[in-house]
């Protein structure tokens, strides 16, 4: 017996925005995924080692970039530098640190979301993804949510949320960090301004991961009332998509001509969100102002970063080339990847929105 | 309360509400109706889930398909299947359930609390709800359909799978909410017993059709004009003298037996008790049971042809 039992009592007080209904899904959503999953939380805790790898590199350009810093007190830093930075582009680039931070950070940012974080990405959605709507298919629970006020856009809103949160876990937070760290390490203050834009970049790039991904994982897990089968549907989305389009770009490992069929990155979803975060990070004009200011000093930093994409696996780039990124160009205009995103979010946006409301149509 | 004008929906050519009209008054109504028969489909129309394909429904003086979302926020409603959140423990599903209605997290978290003493679910509250038994769902389901302090409560089945103990805490409940907290209520069920026991006024629905709508008391008063007796020994020598009388009997038992006939029939019982010396202990005028009146109404509309959309 409760020791102070109210009994039923009206309520008549001010209800809540519009706004604050579908976060409350999110809320519960994100509430029932930490507590129901210790693979999640393992998980979350090793998508972030890239940053170890990560942050030395950051660590590095701050401090050699830095005229005030004597090259030879912080030797590991500066060894770091070197393996992709010539002593004469360190020079330059002492010279006018402002000029060339933000062209190198973006460039760095977008490798960390292209070859890391975007794999993870699509590991996590598989762990948050499947269960988030096909739980709601097997008890039924639409009817829960629809006979109270609110509509069936902030239900998947407030589901949708939950994935992005998810993937900002692993890509926007832990970015975030990183630059932290890289404004703390920075000359002096202008570099703020300077790179403010990366900030904009950052948290596009990762809404361009975050949402197609969420999309096609809750249309996927409003088919099946089975989060088991949701999972598999995903997963086979995602490893054959990547293995089509692995097999036709495969040519580009064995002839500089070799030209990739112009729609293949379609096939791929990790592909898709790494083409647009590509070119939200502007990353060929970067490249084009970065190696033409370098010169010639700029060739040790452009062998590295083929060097870096090879060991990530990255099929499009060629042996030999002066762009590291080259299929990134490749085939349509890179916004056509940010296009692709928004009409596969809103085709899959509006397919879920019959999905869940068609057990309280009938 | 409900305010129904020519209310059709059709799924296809198949009708599942057949130009209703009806005005529902406040209190306790029983939505009866063989399966099929558009009890859910007319829940759903007056929740604003389903379009209608003709007509207007007025609930609490909105319009049904214009006014949804303030409707929403005005009635409750505890669902038949087990539409439960898994992952979520008992007390989160119901302040969730808050929270979507449009109450701040720490009132609906508190009135959660309340709402769940309220339906008498103690210790439980804090176990996930995948792990409760039907009786604890059926308590979770209309604390979710309370948490918002709804004027208007439609529960559908709320007694399904419940054991005699727990159907009667659950009836007890809704009686509570009719009659001392002014919740006008909506029960959907095919249990009789449970509309005779606690509601006002019965809403039989058939084929999409309304059949009868009229207070519980209206519809078991009987057309005829007839009572049962019962006498303290032998009843054959009073049946005898009312048969004398020109009253029709129908026996039922040693000591008991149904009197018709015109007239005032109490007048005429205690004189024929006199002539013969009987006692008599009991003078009950006969009552419909709503078993009758709702089989009578489904019969009337079996064999015919169902309505196709024009």
């Amino acid at each position: 017996m409760p020791i102070a039992e109210l009994g039923y009592r009206p309520w008549d007080g001010a209800r809540t925005g519009v706004m604050q209904r579908w976060m409350a899904i999110t809320r519960s959503e994100i509430g029932i995924a930490f507590g129901s999953s210790k693979l999640l939380r393992r998980f979350l805790i090793f998508a972030w080692i890239p940053i170890l790898y990560f942050c030395p590199i950051f660590l590095a350009i701050g401090y050699v970039a830095d005229p005030a810093n004597n090259l030879t007190e912080g030797a590991m830093l500066t060894e770091i530098a070197g393996e992709f930075l010539s002593g004469d582009a360190l020079q330059r680039i002492r010279a006018d640190p402002q000029s060339f931070l933000p062209g190198i950070w973006s460039i760095v940012f977008y490798f960390f979301f292209a070859y890391t974080q975007s794999v993870f990405a699509m590991v996590i959605v598989a762990i948050v993804g499947p269960p988030l709507i096909s739980r709601d298919v097997k008890s039924k629970a639409f009817l829960v949510y629809f006979s109270k006020p609110i509509q069936p856009w902030q239900y998947l809103l407030g589901k949708l949320a939950t994935v992005i949160f998810f993937v900002f876990c692993i890509t926007l937070f832990p970015a975030l960090v990183l630059y932290t760290i890289s404004i703390a390490l920075s000359p002096d203050v202008g570099t703020v301004q300077a790179t403010l834009p990366i900030l904009l970049q950052i948290s596009m790039a990762s809404l361009a991961t975050a949402l197609p991904i969420g999309m096609v994982v809750l249309l996927l897990s409003s088919l099946t009332g089975n989060r088991r089968i949701a999972t598999f549907f995903w997963l086979a989305a995602w490893i054959f998509g990547e293995i089509a389009f692995r097999v036709l770009t495969l040519g580009g490992n064995f002839s500089r001509n070799f030209e990739p069929p112009p729609w293949a990155y379609f096939l791929s979803l990790r592909e898709l969100t790494t083409r647009a975060a590509s070119y939200l990070f502007q990353l060929p004009e970067n490249m084009e102002a970065l190696f033409t200011n370098l010169g010639p000093a700029g060739e040790r930093l452009q062998r590295s970063m083929r060097g870096f994409a090879s060991d990530m696996g990255d099929a499009s780039v060629i042996e030999g080339s002066t762009d590291v990124l080259a299929a990134t160009s490749s085939g349509f205009p890179p916004w056509v990847s940010l296009l692709a995103i928004a009409l596969l979010s809103s085709l899959s946006g509006a397919l879920l929105l019959r999905r869940v409301t068609k057990p309280v149509r009938i | 309360m409900i305010q129904l004008v020519d209310v059709a929906k059709f799924y296809g050519s198949f009708q599942a509400l057949a130009g209703l009209n009806v005005s529902v008054q406040p209190g306790a109504i029983g939505l009866l109706g063989p399966n099929g028969a558009g009890k859910s489909t007319l829940i759903k129309a007056i929740l604003g889930l389903v379009k209608l394909s003709r007509g207007t429904a007025t609930i609490l003086g909105m319009d049904a398909a214009t006014q949804s979302r303030e409707i929403r926020e005005q009635v409750g409603y505890m669902p038949e299947d087990d539409c439960t959140i898994a992952g979520l423990q008992g007390v989160q599903s119901v302040a969730l359930a808050g929270q979507l209605a449009g109450l701040p997290a720490l009132t609906a978290l508190r009135r959660a609390h309340e709402m769940l003493d309220y339906v008498l679910l103690g210790e439980a509250r804090y176990r996930e709800v995948q792990t409760y038994s039907v009786g604890m769902r059926q308590k979770v389901k209309l604390a979710q359909a309370l948490i918002h302090a709804p004027k208007l409560l439609f529960l559908d089945e709320p007694t399904n799978g419940l054991d005699p103990v727990g159907r009667e805490k659950m009836l007890r409940l809704i009686r509570d909410l009719t009659q001392k907290k002014g919740v006008s209520v909506v029960i959907s069920t095919h249990i009789l017993s449970d509309v005779e026991s606690c509601c006002d006024a019965a809403l039989i629905l058939g084929r999409g059709e309304l059949l009868v709508y009229d207070t519980i008391q209206a519809l078991q008063k009987s057309v005829d004009s007839s009572c049962r007796i019962r006498v303290a020994h032998d009843v054959a020598k009073l049946c005898a003298a009312l048969s004398a009388r020109g009253y029709q009997i129908e026996a039922i038992g040693p000591d008991e037996a149904r009197i018709r006939g015109e007239g005032d029939l109490g007048t005429a019982i205690f004189a024929a008790a006199q002539e013969c010396g009987s006692e008599v202990r009991e003078i009950m005028p006969s009552r419909n049971s709503l078993e009758d009146i709702y089989l009578a109404a489904v019969r009337a509309t079996e064999g015919r042809p169902e309505k196709e959309s024009a």
